[in-house]
């Protein structure tokens, strides 16, 4: 399972920071994700798609630069998800 | 020459603008500046099959031997780099914003998303149609104050600091467009919606 | 007035001479205001042979022509002067409501020269202007001085140095409205050389625009990009700016421990996340800005105030090997009040820390040692035990001990927070800062992380000179106007341009700013040239040059900065040497400076 980790307001959907996923793409385990929480799913997407601002990266690699929600996830990846942020 | 990332953004950029109707197959151009270089697609270079040959190199201020073979607009390309601080340029035909230029000097979007995004487009008009010092100087100059122009009758041409953002103005253009006219074909009066909206002309 | 009012208040503390002088209209549409005018002053006034803590340097304060105008964020103003620190140039700009009350006693600019005898403050309010003794307050810390003073928000602001200016503090930042900061490159200690402890502002006047409406309706655009954008109305109000902490970890971009990793195990301890859930009291505004950045934040012993903001958590945190929020939150508190910048306290503190572990500082000083820090600080601003030699900053301290690569700078500036080998184009920023390494004058964690405009392959390097050159010039700018760089997140130039013309009654398009821009950035190099600065300088410390950063998402990678530099003076019109073709000048209405 890949471990997914949830940051700044995306982190209220869940008890946990640190969740587990099965889906081998970044599509699937948004779906997973969504199955589980309507209200994250709403934060996230928007009529299937992301989103703007909102950042998905696996092993630090964003997947706008990869292949996007086809993105493969393997058991050893680390997901991470961002809601929209600003700063530095 | 041009890099394998570079590359990758020409061509999707390409097929998308080829996809979404924006341009014939082999019309527009698009280009992007490197450093004192600009890389430009290659004349009569299909949209949508770009391979990494179609792409010429050329001087942000002097000519040299790739020119032959570079767009006929190059020299429109030139002048924009010159005066803006684009850092790359799409060029295409986007048919409804023709059909409005052909009777307007000034795009406004009635829409929100397009309000939000362009507020205005202005329309210039060059006797020449293409490649002309004229053209060069009048679409060049009214880059400097909007991030993408209609040359009336020609088709459009946008500046971002990435290829994508420069579609994105692109297809946000005529999708403006497509709503102005269908709007128009109904025929009823505009409900405004929007505050401030007459501040829309002075943009 | 309409963006200027045209009056340079000009205060000679050797002499004890007050003098106001006209603005020269000419050299202010070219530079506008802020940092663009205070470079252009400092031209004139000092040159290589003006030692930085001389009584012939001068400081600069200079407020923009949309500063007071109550357009959202018009509330900034910049100080430029000599780095006693570098060498280089030095401009520094702080928000708050100082900014906005100084433009409000009528005039444009501030320039202060000479040394006073003995410690002085200057009182600019609509009786007059006074130099009076400041004796009583020497020695005193920021926010005691404020308060005695009569800060009073909106109506009477006071501005101040802490016992580190005093004491010649290389790091000393000028401190504004309590809290704020004039940090970067020791402006503090510039003060603190002139013996002028504090100066404040109280004004009546207003700077209206001179089209009244279309002001109006900028300001009501402005307002909806603001609330539409979820960056400024949901991220920046919500969590702050350390909110990019674990993003800027999560890609490997974090420098950690000086820079020997480039990810921090803790870092969700130092996050925006965790200074909301756990510290967090309140948010704050600058004047005029519906924002709210700005975090109020109380500690386990109960003291209150802002902070810490992500490059302070950074210092602090990570680069120190620490993750204990409330020690460094206190740490932040004390550098205010010592009016120390907190970006170089933490780098040089990392620095001491990896000399000490190597055994080249004969010290028991080590990484995580949280329970230390506000000592550290403390001896730092009065110049105690190791503390002076903190207090010369990191590039005189590794050097001293035999370890001058140990130094995280460029042009001895301290670099901030992000670790340029998973992130080239902030590579080349640092590179070729004119202050030294710094990201607010071209941040490219806009570009290369956030996706703002675009996202921008990360460790690309072709293209990334132009991106880079034109963030820069934007972000300068944005510093001459002046406007806050988090607007910018939601407002683009067209906008600013568009408000500066209902100001000013001028017309302005966002080619016309981005000119000043690059007229600024190329005056900028100018100057540092004449101090004999070259291109040997526009370089990064020899660590991520040629180690590849160990594990993570950024393994295998240095910055290859080569191409890009190559690439970078190309674009500018400069030549190989980073030299300013003489075109180029003549484009920009600068050749006449170079050969004068
Ligand atoms: S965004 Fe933050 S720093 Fe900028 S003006 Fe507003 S409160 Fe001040």
């Amino acid at each position: 399972m890949a471990q997914v980790k949830l940051f700044g307001n995306l982190r209220q959907y869940y008890e946990q920071r640190q969740l587990t996923a099965a889906g081998d793409t970044i599509g699937a385990v948004l779906a997973e994700l969504c199955a589980e929480s309507s209200a994250f799913c709403a934060a996230v997407t928007e009529d299937g798609a992301l989103r703007p601002f909102i950042k998905i990266t696996v092993n630090g690699r964003d997947i706008q630069l990869e292949n996007g929600l086809d993105t493969a996830v393997t058991d050893e990846d680390t997901v991470a998800i961002f809601p929209p942020i600003a700063g530095g | 020459m041009i890099d394998e990332r570079l590359y990758e953004e020409f061509r999707y950029i390409g097929r998308d603008i080829l996809i979404t109707g924006l341009t014939s197959s082999h019309g527009g151009n698009m280009s992007v500046r490197v450093g004192d270089r600009i890389i430009i697609k290659r004349r009569g270079a299909q949209f949508g099959q770009l391979k990494p040959t179609d792409f010429v190199e050329t001087g942000l201020y002097t000519k040299d031997s790739g020119i032959v073979r570079a767009s006929t607009e190059l020299i429109v390309h030139r002048a924009i780099y010159q005066k803006t601080s684009a850092l790359a340029i799409v060029h295409a035909h986007p048919r409804t914003a023709i059909v409005l230029s052909l009777s307007r000097d000034e795009i406004i979007p009635i829409d929100n998303e397009g309000s939000y995004l362009l507020r205005k487009i202005p329309v210039v008009s060059v006797e020449m149609a293409s490649g002309s010092t004229e053209m060069a100087n009048k679409v060049s100059d009214a880059l400097q104050g909007y991030k993408i122009i209609m040359q009336r009758g020609h088709g459009c041409f946008a500046i971002g600091q990435t290829l994508e953002e420069a579609y994105h103005w692109v297809s946000t253009l005529e999708e403006v467009s497509d709503i102005i006219l269908e709007h128009k074909m109904l025929g009823e009066p505009l409900i405004e919606y929007r505050k401030h909206s007459e501040g829309y002309k002075n943009w | 007035m309409h963006g200027w009012s045209g009056k340079i208040l000009d205060i000679d503390l050797s002499s004890g001479s007050v003098e106001t002088r006209p603005l020269d209209m000419e050299i202010a549409r070219q530079f506008l205001g802020g940092r663009g005018l205070g470079a252009r002053l400092l031209w004139d006034l000092v040159g290589p042979e003006v030692e930085p803590l001389s009584p012939e340097n001068v400081l600069i304060f200079t407020t923009g022509p949309i500063t007071a105008s109550a357009s959202q964020t018009s509330n900034r103003f910049n100080v430029s002067s000599k780095s006693p620190l570098t060498g280089t140039i030095l401009h520094a700009n702080s928000g708050g409501w100082w900014g906005m009350q100084f433009k409000r006693t009528g005039y444009d600019v501030l320039i202060v020269r000479g040394r006073a005898e003995k410690p002085v403050m200057i009182e600019i309010a609509p009786e007059g202007v006074k130099i009076a003794d400041a004796s009583h307050l020497w020695g005193k810390g920021v926010f005691e001085t404020t308060e005695l003073l009569g800060q009073n928000r909106n109506k009477r602001n006071v501005m101040c140095i802490g016992p580190a200016g005093e004491n010649l503090v290389r790091i000393a930042a000028i401190m504004n409205d309590g809290e704020r900061a004039l940090a970067r490159g020791g402006p503090g200690a510039v003060m603190g050389s002139k013996n002028l402890k504090a100066i404040v502002v109280e004004g009546k006047e207003k700077n209206q625009p001179a089209d009244k409406d279309q002001f109006k309706f900028m300001q009501y655009e402005t307002g909806k990009l603001l609330k539409a954008s979820p960056l400024t109305s949901q991220a920046l109000p919500e969590f702050g700016t350390a909110v990019v902490m674990n993003v800027v970890n999560e890609i490997g971009a974090l420098p950690t421990r000086n820079f020997q990793q480039s990810q921090f195990e803790h870092a969700d301890r130092i996050s925006g996340e965790a200074i909301t859930d756990e510290i967090l009291v309140k948010n704050q505004a600058c004047w005029a800005c519906p924002i709210t950045c700005t975090r109020i934040s109380k500690t386990a012993s109960g003291n209150e105030g802002e902070g810490p903001e992500f490059e302070t958590a950074w210092a602090f945190g990570a680069q120190c090997g620490i993750d204990d929020l409330d020690l460094i939150t206190e740490a932040n508190f004390l550098c205010n009040d010592m009016g120390l910048d907190t970006i170089y306290m933490g780098n040089t503190i990392g620095c001491a820390m990896e000399l000490a572990e190597r055994g080249l500082l004969d010290s028991d000083l080590r990484f995580g040692q949280a329970e230390k820090l506000q000592d550290l600080v403390r001896d730092t601003a009065y110049r105690q035990g190791i503390g002076d030699e903190l207090a010369e900053g990191s590039v005189r301290l590794a050097a001293k001990h035999g370890a001058p690569e140990l130094s995280m700078t460029v042009k001895g500036l301290e670099l901030p927070a992000y670790d340029p080998r998973g992130m080239q184009g902030q590579g080349l920023v640092y590179a070729t800062s004119n202050r030294g390494a710094c990201h607010e004058t071209g941040n490219m964690l806009g570009p290369e992380v956030l996706a703002l405009p675009r996202l921008i392959d990360r460790f690309a390097t072709q293209g990334k000179a132009g991106i880079v050159s034109v963030h820069q010039n934007s972000a300068a700018v944005i510093d001459s106007l002046v406007y806050c760089k988090f607007a910018n997140m939601a407002v683009a130039e067209e906008f600013f341009a568009r408000t500066l013309t209902a100001v000013t009654g001028e017309p302005y398009t966002a080619d016309d700013l981005m000119k000043v821009g690059e007229r600024v950035w190329t005056l900028e190099r100018l100057y540092n040239l004449r101090e004999g600065f070259t291109k040997e300088d526009d370089t990064l410390p020899d660590r991520l040059l040629n180690d590849p950063v160990v594990a993570g998402p950024s393994a295998g990678f240095t910055v290859n900065l080569a191409p890009m530099l190559e690439e970078y003076y190309q674009f500018r019109g400069w030549d190989e040497n980073g030299v300013p073709k003489e075109a180029k000048l003549k484009e920009l209405g600068l050749d006449t400076l170079r050969s004068s």
